[in-house]
C-alpha cells in the first residue's frame, strides 16, 4: 500500500516539473539579490561564516514557503485529495507520504544544490559536508511543520500570506540551529550539537505533522 | 465519583450553565483586579524601594513582568482549550478561543513595548535583540497567525476547528521556539547587566510584584470572561433561556 | 533619621520625599511614566471594550424581544433594520436546538 502510493506521489511529481525547478530558480535567484544588495554580506570575506550560514538559511526557509503553497492546492481544487484521503485504508499513510514527495522535491534537492549555493554565498569548501548535513537533518522540519499549514490554508483564495504568518515562527527553531550548525562548521567547532537538536526537532515534528495535517485537511475540505 | 466528574463535564459544556455560573465570578473577578492594581501600582511606584543599579526604571517590572506572564498563558490556555475542544467538540472551548485572543495579543504587545520602555535606561537601547524579548516577539507572530486565520473563515464551526489546531499546534511548539531562542541568545547576546541574572530579590521589592501579577489575572478572568458571556448571547441569541435573562434585566 | 531611611528601604514608608520627586523619579520618570500609562490605558481599554461588547449584545437582545412583544404575528418574518441577518440567525437557531438535546 506504502509503496503504491509512492509511485502514486511519485507520478505526480514527475508530471509537475515545476514543483521541483521553480523552487530551485527562487532559491538562486534571490541568493544572487543577495549577493548584489548586501555584498558585504557575501562577497566580502569578512566575517562571512556567519551571515553567509544565516542568509543560506533564510532562502532555504522563504524557498520552502513558496513551494508549501503548492503542496496540497491542485489535487485540491481537482477533487483528488478527497478521493484519496477517502479511498486510502490509512490516511495517515497517504498524508505521510505526500509529505515525503514534498519534501524529496524540495528540501533533498536543495541538500543536492546545497554545495554551490554554500560556495556562492562565500562558504568555505571545508564546510560543505556540515551545510548538507544540516540541510539533511532541517529541512524535513519545514516540509512536516509547513504541512500543517498549507492544510489548513489551502481552502483561501489567497492563502499565501497567512501561511507565512502561521508557519515561519515555527520555522524559527530549525534557523537557529541550522544557521548555527554552519556557523560552527566554518569556524571550525563542533557541530554535533546543533546537529543532534535538528534531528530531534525533525522527529518531534515527525510526530505531531501527520495528525495535525489530517485534521486540516479535513477542515479544508469541509470548507469547499 | 467517575460519573459525578462527568456530569460536571458535561455541564462546563453546557454555554446556559456556564453562563450562569459567572455571573458571580465575573464581578468578583473585576473588582479583585481593581483592588490588586491599584494598590500593586502605588506600591511599585511609590513604596518599593529603588534598585540600587537601575535606580526607579525598574519599577517598569511592576507593569512589565505581569503583562509577558499573561501572554504567554493566554496563548497556552488557548492551546489547551483547543486540544478540549478538537478532542471533545466543546463549544464552549472556540468561545474562550475568541474571548482570549484580542487580549492575549493586546498584552503581547503591552509586554513588547513596556519592555522596550525600560530596555532605553537600562540597555541604552530601545529594542534589544535579547532572548526574552525575540520570544515574546514570536509570540505575538503566533498570536497574530491565529487571527488572521480566524478573519479569513467565514463559516463558524470550520474557523473554531482551525483556529483550535493552530493554537495546539503553537502550544506544542512554545517550549521549542523558547529554549532555541535562548539557546541562540548564549550565543549572540553581548553580556547585558541585571536582566538575565536577576538577583534574589527582597521582599519589599517582589511583593508589589505579585500583587500586580495577580491584579493582571484576576483582569483577564473579567475580560476574558466578560467577552465570553457576550459571545455566548450572540451564538445562543435565540435560546428560551436567554430570553428569559433578557426579560430579566433592566433596559440599558 | 537613620531609623526612618531603614524603614523606608524596606518598603514601610513613602520612598519620596516630595511630589516633585515622585514625579521624576530620579532620571528616569519618562520611561516610568511612559510605561505605567500606557498599561493603565491599556488595561482600561480592555476592561472598557469588554463591558461594551456585552452591553452591545444585550441591547440588541432587548430591542429584538421588544418588537417581538409588539408585534408577535411578524416577528419571525420581520427583521429590524440594524439587527442580525437572516442567515444569522438561522445560523444561531441551528445552534440552540443543538443546545438543548
Amino acid at each position: 500500500m506504502i509503496g503504491s502510493l509512492l509511485r502514486r506521489e511519485w507520478q505526480i511529481l514527475r508530471r509537475a516539473k515545476g514543483a521541483v525547478i521553480n523552487p530551485m530558480a527562487f532559491l538562486f535567484l534571490s541568493a544572487t539579490l543577495f549577493a548584489i544588495a548586501a555584498p558585504a554580506l557575501v562577497i566580502q570575506q569578512t566575517s562571512q561564516g556567519a551571515s553567509a550560514a544565516g542568509i543560506l538559511w533564510t532562502l532555504v526557509l522563504l524557498t520552502q514557503l513558496l513551494a508549501l503553497d503548492g503542496m496540497y492546492r491542485r489535487d485540491f481544487d481537482s477533487g483528488l485529495l478527497e478521493q484519496l484521503l477517502v479511498t486510502a485504508q490509512v490516511p495517515f499513510v497517504a498524508v505521510l507520504s505526500r509529505i515525503f514527495m514534498q519534501w524529496l522535491s524540495t528540501g533533498f534537492i536543495i541538500v543536492l544544490a546545497s554545495p554551490l549555493l554554500a560556495v556562492l554565498l562565500g562558504l568555505s569548501v571545508e564546510t560543505l559536508p556540515a551545510t548538507a548535513v544540516a540541510l539533511l537533518l532541517g529541512t524535513p522540519t519545514l516540509s512536516l511543520l509547513g504541512s500543517i499549514g498549507a492544510s489548513v490554508t489551502v481552502g483561501f483564495n489567497r492563502g499565501g500570506v497567512i501561511l507565512a504568518l502561521l508557519v515561519l515562527p515555527l520555522f524559527l527553531p530549525t534557523l537557529i540551529f541550522g544557521a548555527d550548525l554552519v556557523e560552527a562548521a566554518q569556524a571550525g567547532r563542533d557541530f554535533m550539537p546543533q546537529a543532534y537538536v535538528l534531528g530531534l526537532i525533525s522527529l518531534g515534528a515527525l510526530a505531531l505533522a501527520p495528525f495535525a495535517t489530517l485534521a486540516g485537511l479535513k477542515i479544508s475540505l469541509e470548507m469547499q | 465519583m467517575l460519573a459525578a466528574l462527568k456530569r460536571l463535564w458535561h455541564k462546563l459544556g453546557s454555554p446556559r450553565w456556564f453562563f450562569a455560573l459567572t455571573s458571580f465570578w465575573v464581578s468578583l473577578l473585576g473588582w479583585a483586579a481593581l483592588l490588586f492594581l491599584l494598590v500593586g501600582a502605588v506600591w511599585g511606584l511609590a513604596f518599593a524601594p529603588a534598585d540600587y543599579q537601575q535606580g526607579n526604571s525598574f519599577r517598569i517590572m511592576y507593569v512589565h513582568v505581569p503583562a509577558a506572564m499573561l501572554a504567554q498563558s493566554l496563548y497556552i490556555g488557548m492551546g489547551v482549550a483547543g486540544f478540549i475542544g478538537l478532542v471533545w467538540r466543546m463549544k464552549l472551548t472556540d468561545v474562550f478561543i475568541a474571548a482570549s485572543l484580542p487580549l492575549g495579543m493586546v498584552v503581547t504587545a503591552l509586554a513588547l513595548f513596556s519592555g522596550s520602555v525600560w530596555g532605553r535606561p537600562t540597555w541604552g537601547s530601545w529594542w534589544e535583540w535579547d532572548g526574552r524579548t525575540v520570544s515574546t516577539l514570536v509570540l505575538f507572530f503566533l498570536y497574530v497567525g491565529i487571527y488572521a486565520l480566524r478573519e479569513a473563515i467565514a463559516d463558524m464551526q470550520l474557523r473554531a476547528r482551525a483556529s483550535a489546531l493552530l493554537a495546539m499546534v503553537g502550544t506544542v511548539n512554545i517550549p521549542i521556539i523558547k529554549y532555541s531562542v535562548e539557546w541562540w541568545n548564549t550565543l549572540h547576546q553581548p553580556a547585558s547587566f541585571g536582566l538575565t541574572q536577576k538577583p534574589a530579590m527582597p521582599s519589599e521589592m517582589w511583593l508589589p510584584l505579585l500583587v500586580m501579577v495577580l491584579g493582571f489575572y484576576a483582569l483577564a478572568g473579567f475580560v476574558v470572561l466578560t467577552r465570553m458571556r457576550a459571545e455566548i448571547l450572540h451564538r445562543e441569541g435565540s435560546a428560551r433561556w436567554v430570553g428569559e435573562w433578557i426579560a430579566g434585566r433592566r433596559a440599558i | 533619621m537613620g531609623g526612618r531611611m531603614d524603614r523606608r528601604a524596606q518598603g514601610y514608608l513613602m520612598y519620596f520625599d516630595s511630589f516633585a520627586d515622585f514625579l521624576q523619579m530620579g532620571k528616569h520618570g519618562l520611561y516610568v511614566w511612559l510605561a505605567y500609562g500606557s498599561t493603565a490605558l491599556v488595561l482600561l481599554w480592555t476592561w472598557l471594550s469588554a463591558r461594551q461588547s456585552l452591553a452591545r449584545v444585550t441591547r440588541r437582545l432587548q430591542q429584538q424581544a421588544q418588537l417581538a412583544a409588539r408585534a408577535p404575528a411578524s416577528a419571525g418574518t420581520k427583521m429590524p433594520a440594524g439587527a442580525v441577518s437572516a442567515s444569522e440567525r438561522e445560523q444561531n437557531l441551528a445552534r440552540s436546538d443543538e443546545s438543548e438535546t
